[in-house]
């Protein structure tokens, strides 16, 4: 239960309190201060700010939400993992080689393949990683892919994060299973403030599954996320999201990769949950070869607000991007995907492409899709597309034809338009999870 | 059991296009309905299946005395009626297997109820579908019949499939739901010969005794394969001659200027 103290108020004190109560070492102890009196510089992102112009954050007051979580010992056998969690760790057909549970920011719970270990990949809590990878955690943690200073948020989550999933994957090394991450939150008016920080060193491979949810679908709370995903030369990554936070929780998550060269990033997020969700989703394509496909499912519905900010960032020649997003929107709902093609002076000979596509089932449901060229090399070839529609009468017939009723025959054209995203989430138990989230809603 | 149409009047947009067709089909009976193009063929096969778009202004649909004018369109389906679409439509992301197990599915589970509520548990047990096993073998066992490729049972339904493809999948569609009433909208155009030999013995095959058969077409070459009972002809949205077999013959021969200039409309 989150006891009102002063750490739980968004204060200086609580940075000093959450970084002594941690033990953590000095250089990390002064991020963390820098971060504070930044986050107190930084003015919050308003409406005159183009990215953030659709999503209205008057109503979120900080104050209300507690800012440090009360530390929790992990638990020592599965069979203590809260019941709430179970439909989540379950990944049918799916062997995975490494599962990471955290709650409110406290690790609860890790298993992990030996002989990956032995390989010298590392999979283990931040905290953990702090202790025991330094240097590395230090050279990547919140400098290149999302630094501290972006804006406030990204300054705050620098001050006070809590939690996080650290993966590190050697030179050369091929994990060939999935690892696994879920993260949840379960205090009422909780403030969460996960990291995820993935390194893949050259020529290494590997899928990473994350899951975020809430112990129930009308818990309050306030997330402020940040992933950083660092590709090295020709290491080749797949990421798989799943966020899907309570109806009453409002979150802002900053998600970055830095795309090195002939690396290869895979990309999938599926965004389910929250009541509003800001999220930026960039990638940086910074040397030649480097190839990005990113894809994006939203479903919105009752009162949701999903925005998408993504940014295809390519400062270097033979780069290429690709994405994919689908969208669809029930009742008052809404959805705003803002896609920024950015093709730098050094880009040439790069090819960039972005189609996005929503889908309103009701009258007062509404989605914006908003491409953005930003091209300054000439040699490169760039498309984007979107539609925005709704569902086809004349599919509804063929199918009530041949006895579906009006419901099985919206929820099968649904179904439909998403699975051309769903199998871009290359792992079985993941596509099950999302289908039956989105099934249990239509 | 018979389909009988009666004075029935059609319009889209609020513009008439059938004026008080009459038709009477028994199971069993095999019926064409020829007619140049605009004269009503497809708007027909869309009322009886009860599109909203097509407006019925008057007259009846009585299958087994039952109006299916009260009917929605998957209620029309579950009493045993079926469109074979001259344009079916392309449902992206939806396997064919996928679309007709659950179509199947319904369908029978519909039939099993009116038959009264203990066949229904037997069918319909759990998962409300039918089993996969026994839905895959009927599926294969059907497409090889009718000279689908099996890989078509994983491909979206119309996807990229070619207009002889998606005609063979019509007459697919048919046999897995085994309705009591086929409409066939131009299943013929679109097919080479040798599809269009397939595709007529498929009909043929299910048109027994047990299945009433309206097939619409434009030109008299399916009729060689499909042998009608009765042929009736529209215009301008009535039919204004019936006969047997024989009449398609001379439709071919003669073509339809001289039913135009018999039964053109005074100029007003
Ligand atoms: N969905 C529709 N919207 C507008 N007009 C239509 C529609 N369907 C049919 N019509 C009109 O109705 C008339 C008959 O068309 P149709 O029934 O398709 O004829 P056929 O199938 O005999 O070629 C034509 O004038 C056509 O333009
Ligand atoms: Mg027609």
């Amino acid at each position: 239960m989150a006891v009102v103290t002063n750490t739980s108020e968004l204060s200086a004190e609580a940075v000093e309190a959450l970084s002594a109560l941690k033990n953590e070492p000095a250089w990390l102890r002064d991020k963390r201060r820098a971060a504070w009196q930044l986050s107190r510089e930084l003015p919050m992102p308003t409406g005159t700010d183009e990215a953030w112009r659709r999503t209205d954050l008057r109503g979120l007051d900080l104050g209300q939400y507690a800012a440090v979580s009360p530390q929790v010992e992990a638990i020592s056998v599965r069979e203590e993992l809260p019941a709430y969690m179970a439909p989540h760790l379950a990944m049918p057909e799916t062997t995975v080689g490494g599962l990471l549970v955290h709650q409110d920011g406290n690790a609860l719970w890790q298993t992990f393949e030996a002989d990956l270990a032995g390989q010298g990949v590392i999979f283990c809590d931040l905290d953990t990683a702090v202790r025991q990878h330094a240097d590395l955690v230090a050279a990547h943690f919140m400098t290149e892919a999302v630094p501290v200073n972006t804006n406030a948020f990204t300054a705050l989550h620098g001050a006070l994060w809590q939690g996080g999933v650290f993966l590190y994957v050697p030179s050369g090394v091929q994990v060939q299973v999935p690892l696994q991450a879920l993260t949840t939150h379960a205090t009422a008016s909780g403030m969460v403030q996960p990291h995820l920080l993935l390194i893949a060193e050259a020529q290494s491979d590997v899928t990473f599954v994350d899951e975020q949810v809430s112990q129930s679908s009308d818990l309050a709370g306030f997330h402020n996320g940040v992933v950083e995903l660092y590709l090295k030369r020709g290491a080749r990554v797949t990421c798989l999201q799943i966020q899907n936070w309570s109806r009453r929780l409002w979150g802002i998550s900053h998600q970055r990769a830095v795309l090195d060269a002939d690396s290869q990033l895979h990309w999938a997020a599926a965004g389910l949950g929250s009541r509003l969700h800001w999220t930026a989703q960039d990638v940086w394509l910074r040397a030649p070869g480097g190839n990005s496909k990113l894809f994006g499912l939203t479903f919105a519905d009752g009162r949701q607000h999903l925005d998408y900010q993504t940014r295809q960032d390519h400062t270097a020649p033979h780069t290429e991007s690709d994405l994919l997003f689908k969208g669809v929107v029930l009742d008052r709902a809404r959805t705003v995907f803002r896609g920024v093609l950015h093709l730098r002076k050094e880009a040439q000979q790069t090819n960039a492409y972005q189609a996005t596509h929503s889908l309103l089932l009701s009258p007062r449901a509404r989605a914006d899709a908003l491409p953005i060229l930003e091209i300054e090399a000439d040699d490169v070839r760039c498309k984007h597309g979107s539609t925005t529609g709704r569902v086809d009468e004349e599919q509804i017939f063929y199918l009530m034809s041949r006895g579906l009723s009006r419901r099985d025959a919206q929820r099968l054209i649904v179904q439909g338009f998403f699975e051309t995203v769903i199998t871009e989430f290359p792992v079985e138990g993941v596509q099950e999870k999302i289908r039956l989230a989105i099934e249990d809603r239509i | 059991m018979d389909l009988s149409i009666r004075n029935l009047q059609v319009s889209v947009d609020d513009k008439p296009i059938l004026r008080g067709l009459n038709l009477e089909i028994k199971q069993g009976e095999i019926h064409a309905l020829m007619g140049p193009n605009g004269s009503g063929k497809s708007t027909l096969a869309y009322a009886l299946m009860g599109s909203e778009k097509y407006h019925v202004d008057a007259g009846e649909i009585l299958l087994d005395g039952e109006n299916l004018l009260d009917l929605a369109v998957d209620e029309r389906a579950h009493r045993g009626l079926f469109l074979a679409f001259q344009y079916p439509t392309t449902i992206p992301g939806v396997t064919l297997a996928d679309f007709l197990r659950r179509s199947a599915s319904a369908v029978r589970r519909a039939r099993n109820t009116a038959a009264g509520a203990e066949s229904q548990e037997t069918t319909t047990g759990q998962g409300m579908l039918v089993p996969m096993r026994e839905f895959r073998r009927e599926l294969l066992g059907k497409m090889k019949d009718l000279g689908v490729d099996q890989a078509f049972a994983r491909r979206y339904l119309n996807e990229g499939f070619s207009g002889g493809e998606k005609k063979r999948v019509e007459v697919l569609q048919l046999a897995m739901l085994q309705p009591k009433f086929a409409i066939l909208d131009e299943t013929d155009s679109g097919l080479d010969i040798d599809a269009l030999r397939t595709v007529a013995e498929g009909v043929n095959a299910l048109a027994g005794s047990e299945l009433g058969v309206l097939v619409i077409t434009h030109y008299q070459r399916l009729l060689n394969y499909i042998k009608p009972h009765f042929v009736h002809i529209l215009l301008d949205g009535q039919i204004v001659e019936s006969g047997g077999a024989d009449m398609a013959e001379k439709l071919e021969a003669s073509g339809y200027d001289w039913l135009r200039e018999k039964y053109a409309e005074p100029v007003a």
